[in-house]
């Protein structure tokens, strides 16, 4: 075991439902704050259940542009008074961690009914800003080469992989054209009406050698979230909803690695299907985490899909398409929707919730059942620290 | 050539990005010492965007990940002729206020 120990023994989620996945819609600039869309999502999530906002006693928040404020500023600004609060400022794995912290609140009694939103706005300059005072060592070890954020340490991730296992371009181009597909018929992708052909990915403009434009996202704003709550709760409410069948979540896996090759995933892969009872073939759906192609490349082998090295191969022997037989990142994912700051850490738990309670904004994957969710986040200095996956199975 | 990377006093661990303790045994003993700077040049790419204007009139720009022989990684601009697979030797220079590494492909006699 390298980077950690095992998390074997970990208590189930039995009991815990998770509903009502919203998304308050994507837009590429914003004038008003974090706060505006959180909120939003917030009203939206009672709206959608008839719930009263003082019934909501439990509020998970993750964004990147809330700052000074965190969640216990939010009860505030919101009027509420909840008795449990979380903050995760860990973007990409945001979404998983919310929900893992959430159920275990609602099975040990601290909350009935927690909310978990993220959040983020979008304005020219924040994105550099961002990147600039993200970390200690990505300011001291990271920006003064190039200045290039994400894509520079990505693209390095990415040279490596195809090194070192004969990826191509042509290889992570199936990923982004496969998931442009899937956005066609999702209102709230920004590139959803936007066709693209593997030529095309292939002829676009290069950003960071070897990334070019299509294997980066959109820096947008939007929010997403969900709520969880115990199962007869929910069943009370007559809400669709999600079990946990298993989840896990790993930080700083794999440390020792020159570059990223593997993610926190390979890690805890048997524990999340241990703890199931599931396995890979039982999965409908994978919404990973899709901030570059090459991390789906990792998801894939991290995620017991195929072995290290062997995603190029898996994408070529499959569509990735809602109608395929591997539907991944059914909504379109980020690329093609854009990434809402930290909300794009919560998409794939959003997505796979709509998948198995049949909610889609797009195209719903016939015969849906149990949908994993796969989060990889904050790249402090060369490469992202935590990640997390769950396994969701819509009640019948 | 010479760089000088962080070592605990208490158990020789090497580190970088420079932390406030040994990232091993958290060691309150942390010395700068002389290294030859030599490793493997693992993964390059060449930036073409920069979020920074002051990089603006030096793109496109090649970056590189070094495997330090001193076990340790870091990020490095690459001088002409460096490519992934050479054994590269790093010299620090500085820009502006910060000391940067810039990786070179070894000379062999």
């Amino acid at each position: 075991m390298i980077g950690g120990s095992g998390q074997g023994g970990a208590r189930d989620y039995r009991g815990i439902a998770v509903a009502c996945p919203v998304t308050v819609p994507y837009v590429k600039q914003a004038k008003q704050p974090a706060h505006w869309f959180i909120g939003s999502a917030l009203r939206m999530l009672l709206e959608r259940t008839g719930l009263d906002k003082a019934a909501v006693d439990g509020l998970a928040v993750s964004s990147f542009s809330l700052g000074p404020d965190t969640t216990v500023a939010l009860t505030e600004h919101f009027d509420m008074s909840p008795r449990w609060i979380e903050w995760l400022p860990t973007g990409g794995a945001s979404g998983v961690m919310a929900l893992r912290r959430a159920a275990r609140a609602v099975q040990d009694g601290d909350a009935s009914i927690v909310a978990c939103i993220a959040g983020d706005t979008a304005s020219p300059g924040d994105f550099g800003d961002l990147v600039r005072n993200f970390s200690r060592f990505s300011g001291t070890a990271a920006y003064p080469y190039g200045g290039a954020g994400p894509n520079g340490i990505f693209a390095l991730i990415t040279d490596h992989y195809m090194r070192r296992f004969g990826a191509t371009r042509a290889d992570f181009g199936r990923i982004a054209v496969s998931q442009r597909v899937n956005a066609r018929d999702n209102p709230n992708a920004l590139l959803g009406g936007k066709a693209l052909s593997l030529d095309a990915y292939l002829a676009a403009p290069p950003i960071a050698e070897p990334l070019h434009l299509y294997d980066c996202v959109m820096p947008c704003a939007g929010a997403e979230a969900f709520l969880v709550m115990d199962e007869a709760r929910a069943r009370a409410m007559g809400l669709p909803h999600a079990r946990i069948r298993g989840a896990i979540e790993r930080h700083n896996g794999f440390f020792d690695d020159p570059v990223a090759e593997r993610g926190g995933w390979a890690i805890d892969c048997d524990a999340l299907y241990a703890q199931a009872g599931v396995g890979p073939e039982d999965v409908s759906c994978l919404q990973s985490y899709d901030d570059y192609p090459v991390i789906v490349a990792l998801q894939l082998e991290g995620l017991g899909f195929c072995a290290q090295g062997e995603a190029p191969a898996f994408l070529r022997a499959r569509d990735f398409t809602v109608e395929g037989n591997f539907p991944h990142n059914t909504c379109g994912g980020q690329l093609s929707s854009g990434q809402a700051g930290a909300a794009g850490g919560f998409l794939p738990v959003v997505e796979a919730l709509r998948q198995v309670t049949y909610q889609p904004l797009g195209q719903q994957v016939p015969g849906a059942r149990i949908a994993l969710a796969s989060g990889y986040g904050m790249v402090t200095y060369d490469r992202c620290l935590a990640s997390g996956a769950v396994l969701v199975e819509g009640a019948a | 050539m010479t760089i000088r990377l962080q070592t605990c006093a208490g158990c020789g661990a090497r580190q970088y990005p420079e932390r406030d303790l040994c990232r091993v045994c958290l060691a309150d003993e942390l010395r700068l010492v002389d290294d030859h700077g030599r490793g493997r040049l693992i993964a390059e790419t060449k930036l073409h965007r920069s979020l920074d204007p002051a990089f603006a009139s030096e793109l496109p720009l090649r970056i590189g990940t070094v495997a330090l022989e001193a076990g340790v990684r870091l990020i490095a601009f690459l001088a002409p002729g460096a490519a992934p697979g050479d054994t590269v030797v790093l010299r620090a220079a500085r820009r502006g206020e910060q000391t940067i590494f810039i990786a070179e492909k070894e000379q062999r006699e």
